[in-house]
C-alpha cells in the first residue's frame, strides 16, 4: 500500500521541473471583441510557466522576467471565452493585444468537487450536478435537503409535512437499495458534518443539516456515483454533497454590508376530505338522558331510569355517544342535542351562565380541523458584513430566523453566526478560517404517528373524531375549577377523558422543547512549496450539544410524565495533504494526496419518570413516583485514511482521473480493518476534434466514462457479544441477551459504480443535453438481517447480498429567448431507475424485511421487503382475494381479503419510476419570475390516514349515495324490510342504503351488493390494498417574483442595491392519485424508509416577501 | 523545502499507516459477561407476561372487549411467537449453554446463579414451562433446532407430540440431576427454593401428562402418576407484581387510560345464578349500578355480551357493564400461575380415570379443588360453601365428570386464559357460544404461525403446516385435541 502510494507522488514529483536562461517581458491590452471595451481583471497566464498576471482598470497587463523560448499564453475571464495563443519571447518587450469573445452559456464554469478541488466542469469525468446558493435559499427555504427537491437528477426527496416544523426530510441519491437506509455525506467546506435524524415520543426533531444557514451557501455539488464520491471514503456510498460557503474576496471592496428580510405567512393546505353530514359516535341515533345526567331505557314508549328501573316522565335530553371517537353518528339536521360541553358546569358560551344543561341544534361544522390551525408566521433576519484587503478577506453573517408553527404554541427559533476568512501571512502561506455557530431552540413541535404518549390532535381530528365539534368550544379546555375538559368523555354521569384530551390540552399542556447549540467549522493552513506544489494542514470540527424534553401534563387522560434525552457529539478530522497542479502546452497534471484521522465521539443520557410525577406539572426527574429510567451510552469511533488522484488533461481534450483510497476503521474486527479501494474515469470532450470547428450548432461535447468503488463499514462495537442492561425488578438487577447477533468476521463492503455520461450543448451554450447512465453493484453489505427469532436471535449481523441498480439522468437546459430585454431559462431535471434488483441475499434467506410501519393492531401485517431475484423495496401485505383478475366479494358484503391464506402479496415497489424537476425563469428588464415545479411517477405508499378515516367514519368516502339513489349510511334493507348488515343488490329493497360493492364470487360469476358501511370500511381495514397509492404527483413547489431596483433610482443613497420578492412556496399540488393527500410529504418520522404515513401532520403553503438590501 | 516535504508526506503515512486502535471497539456500555442470576431475573419476568396475557381470557369467555371486538370476534389468524424466542427462552439457553460450557462454567459470573447444576435445573424447567404454553397454542413449533444462534437460522418444526414427550423427559432430568446445598440466586418466584422448583417442575409434569388424556391415555396415565408420586404443588403458585410501573400487573396498565375489556355475560350470569361470590372478585360494579358503598355486590355486576360487533358493541355503554375485578388489576394484584385448584381437579380427573388411587375419591377432589379455589379469591366460608356445592348444577356427578369438572376448573383458572382455553379444548366444557360476529363460525382451536415465519423460514414452514394438515389457521385440532 506505501508503496503503490510513493509511487504515485514520485511521478507527481517528476513532472515538476524548472527552466532558466535569458528573459524578456510580456505586455498588452486586453479587449472586448464586439464592444472594443477594455476589460478589468483579465487572467493572463503562461502555463508552462505557471506564471501570471491580470489586467488592470484599463485592461493593460504586464508579465515581467520571461525566459526567452516559445510560450502559450491564456486569457481567461468569467463569461468569456478561453483565449489561447502560441507566441515567441525574444526581445525585451513583446506586445500581444488581445481580443476576446464573450458567451452566453458560462462553458467553464467552475465546479466544487472532491475536497475542495475546484475543476473546470469541461474536465468532470463523472456526474457532478451543481446547484447555486441563490437557487437553495430562494422563497424562504430554510431547510438545504428538502430545497434540492427537484433541482438536481437523480436526486428524490422525500419532505416532512410544513407543519411539523424542521420535520426530517429525507434524500435518496439513485434511489435506495441494499438493506439499510443510505444517506449522503454532507461536506461543508472540507468539514464533514452529521446529518443525523431525531426523533422523540413521535416527534420529529428533524436532520442536523438544517443548522446549515442557506443563505451562506455558495454552491451545492452532488456527487452522485463512487467516481465522485471515493475520495470521502467509507461514507460516501450513498453520494457525497459538497457545499462550498461564501466568503469574502481578496482586494474586493473592503466593506460590504448586505442586509435581508423575509417575512412570511403559513397556512394548513392538505388535509383529507371529510365528511359534514354526520355527527359523532358509533350509533345512528341519539342516547336518551335526564337533564342530569342519568341513562334512560325506553321499553313500550316508557322511559325509565336504567340505574334503578324507575318509570320516568321528565324531560328526556338527546346525547350523543361521546365515547366512541368515531363519526358514525346521527345525521345532522339541526335537532337539538346536548353537546359535550353541556355536561361540564362552566360557561362555554361567554353569556356568564353555567351552560350545564344546554341543548343546541346539531349542525355541522366542516371548517372544524382547518380552524384548529393557526396561521403560521415566519420571519427571517440576516445581515452579513464581508470584504477584503490585498492579502485578507473576511465574510460575518448573523441570522435570526423565528418561526411560528401553524399547531398552536409551536415554534421554532434559531440563531446563526457564521464567519468566514483568510489571510495570506505571506506569499506562501495563508490561513483558512471558517466557523460555524448555530442555536435551535424550539417548542412544541407536534407528535406524528399513530400512538404517541403526549398526543397527536392531528391524527385525532383525521381517524378519531367527531364531525361535529366545534372547536371555539374545545379553545376552553380548562374549568374554571382547574380541572380539564374534553369531547370524549366516558358519558355524561362521568365526564372524564376515555381515549382523547381535549386537543387544545394537548397542545397547550404536553409542551415538549428543544435546545441545541451546534458547532462546526475548520481551520486550514497552507504553505505554497512551489506555484506547482502546495502542502496544508486541516483541522475540522462538528460538535453539537442537544437537549430535548416530553412532558405528559398533570391532570389529563395519560398518567403524567417527564422524560429528557441529553446528546452530544463530536467529530474531529485532522488532515494533510499535498497538491500538485502543473499546465504544460498540451498537458495538464493535478496530484492530490492525502491522509486523514478522524475520531468521534457519541453521549447520550435519556431520563424518565415512571408511575406518574409525585409533584403535578413537576418536570423533573426527581419528581418521578417510582425508580425512573435512566439509561446511559456512550460511542467512540476512529478512521485512518490514505487517499490519493492524479488528473491528466491533454489539450483541453481529454481528461484522465486516477483515484486510490485506503481506510482503517476501528468499528471493524482489529486484523481485518484496512481496506482499499479505486477510481478511474476519462473523458473526451470530442468538439475539440477539428472536424467541430467549422460548425456553430454543437459548441460542446464531452464523453465520460468512469468505473470506480467505494467501501463502507458500520457503526462501533458490532462485533463482539456483549449484554443488554434491562430494568431492574425491584432489587434485583437484569440482564438480557441482545436481539441481534454480533459477528467477529465482518469485513468492509464496497460498491462498485460504473458509469456513462454525454454533455452536449448548442448554439453557444444557450442549450444544453446532459445525459447519464449507471450501474452500482454492492456487495457484501453489513446487514442486521432479519432472521427466523426461532434461532434465538431476531437478527444476525452478517456481511451479505448484492443488489444491482441501474439508472438514467438527465438535465436539460434551454434559453429559448433572450434579447436586451427578456430572457427565459427553462431547466428541466429528470431520472429514471432502470432496474433494482436483489440479485442475492444470505443463501439463508429469500427475503428480508426491511421496515413495518409503527401502529398498533397485530394480525394484518404490512412490511417492506428486499426479496431475492425481485426489485428492491416491495411493499408486502394482503390483498383482494381475486377471481379470474376480479375482486372476490364475500356473501358478508365486502371485499374477500388474502390476509387469511396468503397475507404475502406483491404490491410493487416504493421507488418511483422516474421523477424530477422543471424550472422557468422569465426576466423583463429589472423583473425576474421563478416558477419551480416537481414531479414524480410511480411508486408505492401507504396511507394509515385514509385507513382510518374511513375506519371512524370520518371520510368524505363513507357518505354519498348508492345506485338506488339511497344515502350509504342509510340502514340496509332487504326486500322485507329487514335490517341487515348486507344484501345482495337484487334482493335490496327500493329504500336501501349501504355502500355498492361490485366484485364476483368464489366462482367468477359477477355479484353486486350492499352493505353496512361501518362493516365494510371495518373488513377494508384487514384489506391493506385499498390504502396502497400510487405516489405520483406533480406539485408546483416555488413562484417568485422579484424586483431589482434600477441604480439610477438609488444612486444617491448609500445602497448599491435593493430588491424585494414576493414569493409563494409549495402554493400547489397539481396532481396526486388522491389530491387530499400529498405523496411529496409523507416522511412523517426522523427514520425509516419514508413509505407510509399515518397521524402524519398536515402540509403547509407559505406566502411571503422578502427584501435585500446591499451597502 | 525538500524537508519540509519529506516531513508532512512522512507524517501522513506514519499518521494513517498503522490501523492500531487498542481498545476503542469495546463497548463501554454493556457487559461482555453475562452474570446468570441477572439472566435468570430476566428471563422469568415472561411468566409475568403470560400470566397476565390477554387473548386467551377472550377464547375462553371471561371477558368481552367493550368495542373494539377484532380479537373476540377472531379477525387475527396469526400470533407472533418470536418475543418467546429471542426474550426469555434465549436468556435460558445461554444460562444452560454457559454453566455447561467446560470454559465458562466455573467462572465466577456463572457461579454468581448458583451452582451449575441447580441452574441447569431451574433454566430447564422454565424452558419447558414456556415451551409448553407455546406448543399449547401453536401446535408444532421450532424446538430440537432451535436456539442455536448462528448454526441454523431456519430451524426446522417439531411434532408436538415429540415436543410433549421431550418436555417430560427435560422436566425429569432437571429434578434428577439437582445439586444439594443452595439453590439458585436472582429467582424471585421461588426464591432459589429448589424443593419449590421441584414440585412446579412435577405439577407441570402431570399438567401436560393430563392434557394426552384423549390422544394417548396410556402414556397420559404413567407420567401422571409418576408426577404425582414425585410430589406436587402444595400452595398457589402466583406471579407477584410490583407497585413499581415498570414491573406491575399488566391489566392496571391496560386499566389506566382505557376500558376495553369487561367481563363476559355468560361468566357473570352463570356465576350469579349460583350465588358463586368469587365473582365478587372476578369483576367491578358496573358504573350505572354502582351503589358507591365501595363492596361489589351480586346486583351491581353486569356482564358483556361476547363477540358482538362493532355496532352492536358499540351500543353498550361503558358505564352499564363490568369491568374485571380490582382483585386482578391493581398494580401489585398477583396472578395465578398454577394453583391447588387445579391440582385437585386434576387428581379429581385422574381418579375419575382410575390413573390414581389415594383413598380419597374423585368427588372430594372434586370440593377441594372448588373449596381451594374459594380460598384463593378469599371468598371461602363453610357455610356458603355447602350451599354452592348442595345445587345440582354443582355437586359432582360421576356420570358426567367431564362437564363437571371442567365448568368448574374454567372457573377456577380464571384469568389464565391460555390454561383455561387448552383445558376447554380437551374437556369440551363449559359449552361455549362462538362469536356472534365471528370471522370464523367456531372458537378458534389453535392459534395461526406468524407471517414473518413464511418469508424467513419458509421451507420449515411450509413442512410444519403440512404436519397440521395443511393449513395454518385458528381451527386446526392439535394433536392432542380430539
Amino acid at each position: 500500500m506505501v508503496k503503490k502510494l510513493l509511487s504515485l507522488l514520485s511521478l507527481c514529483l517528476f513532472m515538476a521541473g524548472a527552466a532558466f536562461g535569458q528573459s524578456g517581458s510580456l505586455t498588452g491590452k486586453v479587449t472586448d471583441k464586439s464592444s472594443g471595451e477594455a476589460l478589468p481583471g483579465v487572467n493572463i497566464f503562461i502555463p508552462g510557466l505557471q506564471r501570471g498576471a491580470a489586467t488592470d482598470a484599463q485592461g493593460k497587463y504586464t508579465i515581467d522576467d520571461i525566459d526567452y523560448g516559445t510560450y502559450t499564453v491564456r486569457a481567461t475571464y468569467v463569461g468569456y471565452k478561453t483565449y489561447k495563443k502560441k507566441i515567441t519571447i525574444n526581445q525585451q518587450t513583446t506586445t500581444l493585444n488581445i481580443q476576446i469573445t464573450s458567451q452566453t452559456e458560462k462553458l467553464n464554469d467552475v465546479v466544487v468537487t472532491a475536497y475542495g478541488l475546484t475543476r473546470q466542469e469541461r474536465s468532470l469525468t463523472s456526474s457532478v450536478q451543481e446547484v447555486k446558493g441563490d437557487q437553495l435559499a430562494e422563497a424562504g427555504n430554510s431547510d438545504l435537503v428538502s430545497s434540492l427537491a427537484g433541482k438536481v437528477a437523480g436526486v428524490q426527496i422525500i419532505g416532512s409535512p410544513g407543519s411539523a416544523i424542521g420535520g426530517t426530510s429525507k434524500i435518496r441519491i439513485r434511489g435506495e437499495s441494499g438493506l439499510s437506509q443510505s444517506s449522503p455525506l454532507i461536506v461543508v467546506d472540507g468539514t464533514p458534518i452529521s446529518n443525523q435524524s431525531f426523533s422523540s415520543q413521535g416527534r420529529d426533531l428533524g436532520n442536523l443539516a438544517q443548522d446549515l444557514n442557506l443563505d451562506d451557501i455558495e454552491s451545492v455539488s452532488v456527487l452522485k456515483g463512487a467516481a465522485a464520491a471515493a475520495m470521502y471514503g467509507n461514507r460516501a456510498a450513498g453520494g457525497v454533497i459538497v457545499i462550498k460557503t461564501k466568503g469574502g474576496s481578496v482586494g474586493e471592496r473592503p466593506f460590504e454590508v448586505k442586509y435581508s428580510n423575509t417575512t412570511s405567512v403559513s397556512q394548513v393546505s392538505t388535509l383529507p376530505n371529510y365528511q359534514n353530514k354526520y355527527a359523532g359516535g358509533g350509533t345512528s341515533s341519539f342516547i336518551p338522558y335526564t337533564p342530569d345526567g342519568q341513562l334512560l331505557d325506553l321499553q313500550n314508549g316508557q322511559y325509565y331510569i336504567d340505574k334503578t328501573g324507575q318509570p320516568y316522565n321528565g324531560q328526556v335530553d338527546n346525547a350523543l355517544d361521546y365515547a366512541t371517537d368515531e363519526s358514525w353518528g346521527p345525521e345532522m339536521k339541526g335537532q337539538m342535542f346536548r353537546p359535550w360541553w353541556s355536561w361540564y358546569h362552566a360557561d362555554f358560551t361567554g353569556d356568564g351562565k353555567d351552560d350545564y344543561g344546554t341543548s343546541i341544534p346539531l349542525e355541522p361544522h366542516p371548517n372544524n380541523v382547518k380552524n384548529f390551525y393557526d396561521n403560521g408566521v415566519q420571519e427571517t433576519n440576516s445581515i452579513s458584513i464581508s470584504g477584503g484587503a490585498s492579502n485578507s478577506s473576511y465574510r460575518v453573517t448573523v441570522k435570526d430566523a423565528n418561526q411560528q408553527g401553524v399547531i398552536p404554541n409551536s415554534k421554532l427559533d434559531k440563531w446563526y453566526l457564521d464567519f468566514n476568512g483568510s489571510l495570506a501571512h505571506s506569499d506562501k502561506l495563508t490561513s483558512k478560517l471558517s466557523f460555524n455557530y448555530v442555536n435551535t431552540q424550539s417548542q412544541g413541535r407536534p407528535a406524528q404517528g399513530y400512538s404517541p404518549l403526549p398526543g397527536n390532535p392531528t391524527q385525532s381530528f383525521n381517524q378519531w373524531f367527531h364531525r361535529n365539534l366545534d372547536m371555539s368550544k374545545l379553545r376552553q379546555y380548562q374549568l374554571p375549577d382547574g380541572t380539564y375538559d374534553t369531547w370524549n368523555i366516558i358519558s355524561p354521569s362521568n365526564p372524564n377523558p376515555l381515549y382523547w384530551n381535549n386537543p387544545y390540552f394537548d397542545v397547550y399542556q404536553n409542551v415538549p422543547h428543544e435546545d441545541r447549540d451546534r458547532f462546526y467549522g475548520t481551520y486550514s493552513l497552507t504553505y505554497e512549496l512551489t506555484p506547482n506544489l502546495q502542502v496544508a494542514g486541516k483541522i475540522h470540527g462538528d460538535v453539537y450539544k442537544f437537549k430535548t424534553d416530553d412532558r405528559v401534563a398533570s391532570g389529563g387522560l395519560n398518567q403524567d410524565w417527564y422524560a429528557t434525552t441529553n446528546r452530544d457529539r463530536r467529530e474531529m478530522n485532522y488532515e494533510g495533504s499535498i497538491q500538485y497542479q502543473r499546465d504544460f502546452n498540451d498537458w495538464s497534471v493535478k496530484g492530490f494526496l492525502g491522509g486523514n484521522y478522524r475520531d468521534q465521539t457519541y453521549n447520550r443520557v435519556s431520563q424518565s419518570t415512571v408511575g406518574g410525577l409525585s409533584v403535578p406539572n413537576l418536570y423533573n426527574i426527581s419528581a418521578s413516583s417510582d425508580r425512573p429510567n435512566v439509561s446511559g451510552y456512550t460511542q467512540n469511533k476512529k478512521v485512518e485514511s490514505v487517499y490519493g488522484t492524479v488528473n491528466l488533461g491533454y489539450q483541453d481534450m481529454v481528461y484522465a482521473d486516477v483515484t486510490l483510497r485506503n481506510d482503517w476503521s476501528s468499528a471493524l474486527p482489529q486484523n481485518n480493518n484496512s481496506y482499499l479501494y479505486y477510481g478511474f474515469s476519462g473523458s473526451f470532450v470530442f468538439t475539440e476534434l477539428p472536424i467541430f470547428q467549422k460548425q456553430n450548432i454543437l459548441s460542446f461535447g464531452k464523453l465520460r466514462a468512469s468505473y470506480s468503488q467505494v467501501g463502507n463499514d458500520l457503526s462501533p462495537y458490532q462485533i463482539a457479544s456483549t449484554y443488554n442492561v434491562q430494568t431492574p425488578r425491584g432489587s434485583n438487577p437484569a440482564l438480557a441477551v441482545p436481539n441481534t447477533r454480533p459477528n467477529p468476521n465482518l469485513k468492509a463492503a464496497i460498491k462498485t459504480d460504473t458509469e456513462l455520461g454525454l454533455d452536449l450543448r448548442f448554439l453557444k451554450g444557450r442549450f444544453r443535453v446532459d445525459g447519464t447512465w449507471y450501474q452500482s453493484v454492492s456487495k457484501n453489505e453489513i446487514l442486521n438481517l432479519q432472521v427466523s427469532p426461532a434461532s434465538g436471535y431476531s437478527q444476525a449481523l452478517i456481511n451479505a447480498g448484492k443488489f444491482t441498480k441501474k439508472g438514467v439522468e438527465l438535465q436539460v437546459n434551454g434559453t429559448p429567448v433572450q434579447n436586451k430585454d427578456w430572457n427565459l431559462d427553462l431547466t428541466l431535471n429528470w431520472s429514471k431507475t432502470l432496474s433494482n434488483k436483489v440479485n442475492a441475499l444470505d443463501p439463508r434467506l429469500t427475503s428480508r424485511l426491511l421496515e413495518k410501519p409503527t401502529y398498533f393492531i397485530g394480525g394484518s401485517v404490512i412490511g417492506l421487503y428486499a426479496r431475492e431475484g425481485e426489485t428492491w423495496g416491495k411493499i408486502i401485505a394482503p390483498g383482494y382475494k381475486r377471481v379470474n383478475g376480479q375482486p372476490e366479494v364475500a356473501s358478508s358484503g365486502y371485499f374477500k381479503g388474502t390476509f387469511a391464506e396468503d397475507p404475502t402479496v406483491d404490491h410493487g415497489t416504493i421507488l418511483p419510476d422516474w421523477n424530477g424537476g422543471f424550472r422557468a425563469n422569465l426576466s423583463y428588464k429589472n423583473f425576474s419570475f421563478t416558477a419551480f415545479l416537481d414531479f414524480q411517477k410511480g411508486g408505492k405508499f401507504y396511507s394509515l390516514t385514509k385507513l382510518w378515516n374511513n375506519y371512524s367514519g370520518l371520510g368524505a368516502e363513507t357518505v354519498g349515495s348508492n345506485p338506488l339513489g339511497n344515502p350509504i349510511r342509510d340502514d340496509v334493507v332487504d326486500a322485507n324490510g329487514n335490517v341487515v348488515s348486507s344484501v345482495e343488490m337484487q334482493n335490496a329493497g327500493s329504500n336501501s342504503g349501504g355502500v355498492y360493492v361490485k366484485g364476483v364470487d368464489a366462482n367468477g360469476n359477477a355479484v353486486e351488493y350492499l352493505t353496512n358501511p361501518k362493516v365494510y370500511y371495518l373488513a377494508q381495514f384487514y384489506n391493506k390494498e385499498q390504502y396502497i397509492y400510487d405516489a405520483s404527483y406533480i406539485k408546483l413547489r416555488t413562484v417568485k417574483l422579484t424586483y431589482s431596483l434600477p441604480t439610477s433610482l438609488i444612486a444617491k443613497t448609500p445602497l448599491s442595491g435593493i430588491d424585494v420578492s414576493l414569493f409563494a412556496n409549495d402554493p400547489l399540488l397539481i396532481y396526486a392519485t388522491k389530491m387530499d393527500l400529498d405523496p411529496s410529504i409523507i416522511q412523517n418520522h426522523g427514520n425509516g424508509f419514508g413509505w407510509w404515513e399515518g397521524g402524519t401532520v398536515p402540509g403547509t403553503r407559505t406566502f411571503g416577501a422578502t427584501v435585500n438590501l446591499t451597502f | 523545502m525538500k524537508n519540509l516535504l519529506t516531513t508532512t508526506l512522512a507524517a501522513i503515512l506514519l499518521m494513517a499507516g498503522c490501523g492500531k486502535f487498542g481498545s476503542t471497539n469495546v463497548d463501554p456500555n454493556s457487559p461482555s459477561q453475562a452474570r446468570t442470576d441477572l439472566l435468570m431475573t430476566q428471563a422469568e419476568r415472561s411468566v409475568g407476561t403470560y400470566a397476565g396475557d390477554v387473548d386467551g381470557t377472550l377464547y375462553t369467555q371471561y371477558f368481552a372487549e367493550t368495542y373494539y371486538t377484532d380479537a373476540s370476534r377472531y379477525s387475527s389468524s396469526h400470533y407472533d411467537f418470536g418475543g418467546w424466542y429471542d426474550g426469555p427462552l434465549e436468556d435460558l439457553q445461554t444460562i444452560i449453554d454457559l454453566n455447561s460450557n467446560p470454559d465458562t462454567k466455573s467462572a465466577s459470573y456463572v457461579l454468581a446463579g448458583g451452582s451449575n447444576a441447580n441452574q441447569l435445573a431451574v433454566a430447564n424447567i422454565l424452558k419447558a414451562y414456556y415451551f409448553h404454553t407455546m406448543t399449547d397454542r401453536w401446535g408444532p413449533i421450532p424446538y430440537s433446532e432451535a436456539l442455536k444462534g448462528g448454526d441454523n437460522y431456519t430451524p426446522a418444526y417439531d411434532s408436538q407430540k415429540s415436543i410433549y414427550m421431550d418436555l417430560i423427559s427435560k422436566l425429569k432430568a432437571a429434578v434428577n440431576n439437582m445439586a444439594s446445598g443452595p439453590g439458585v440466586t436472582g429467582d424471585y418466584i421461588f426464591n432459589g427454593d429448589m424443593g419449590m422448583w421441584t414440585k412446579f417442575a412435577n405439577t407441570l409434569r402431570a399438567r401436560i401428562a393430563l392434557r394426552m388424556s384423549e390422544v394417548d391415555p396410556s402414556t397420559a396415565e404413567t407420567e401422571f402418576k409418576a408426577a404425582y408420586n414425585d410430589g406436587l404443588i402444595t400452595e398457589d403458585v402466583m406471579y407477584p407484581y410490583l407497585s413499581d410501573d415498570n414491573n406491575d400487573n399488566p391489566w392496571q396498565d391496560r386499566f389506566q387510560t382505557r376500558t376495553d375489556y369487561a367481563i363476559t355475560k355468560f361468566m357473570a350470569d352463570t356465576m350469579k345464578s349460583l350465588g358463586d361470590q368469587r365473582v365478587l372478585k372476578y369483576a367491578d360494579p358496573a358504573e350505572d349500578l354502582d351503589n358507591g358503598d365501595g363492596v361489589t355486590q351480586m346486583n351491581e355486576i353486569v356482564g358483556m355480551p361476547y363477540g358482538l360487533s362493532k355496532d352492536d358493541a358499540a351500543a353498550i355503554s361503558y358505564t352499564a357493564v363490568s369491568f374485571p375485578g380490582h382483585a386482578i388489576r391493581s398494580s401489585t394484584s398477583p396472578l395465578p400461575v398454577m394453583t391447588m385448584a387445579e391440582v385437585n381437579f386434576m387428581l379429581a380427573e385422574a381418579t375419575q380415570r382410575g390413573w390414581i388411587s389415594t383413598g380419597t375419591t374423585a368427588a372430594q377432589y372434586y370440593q377441594m379443588g372448588i373449596k381451594a379455589s374459594m380460598q384463593q379469591w378469599g371468598t371461602y366460608d363453610a357455610a356458603t360453601f355447602a350451599n354452592y356445592m348442595s345445587q345440582s348444577e354443582v355437586a359432582y356427578d360421576p356420570a358426567n365428570w367431564k362437564q363437571k369438572i371442567g365448568f368448574q376448573k374454567w372457573l377456577a383458572l380464571f384469568p389464565q386464559g391460555y390454561e383455561s382455553w387448552s383445558e376447554w379444548r380437551r374437556l369440551g366444557y363449559p359449552v361455549l357460544t362462538p362469536a356472534p360476529a365471528g370471522a370464523i363460525s367456531q372458537i378458534p382451536v389453535r392459534q395461526g404461525y406468524p407471517e414473518s415465519e413464511s418469508e424467513l423460514n419458509s421451507d420449515s414452514y411450509n413442512k410444519a403446516v403440512d404436519m397440521l394438515g395443511g393449513n395454518d389457521n385458528l381451527t386446526t385440532n392439535l394433536w392432542w385435541d380430539k
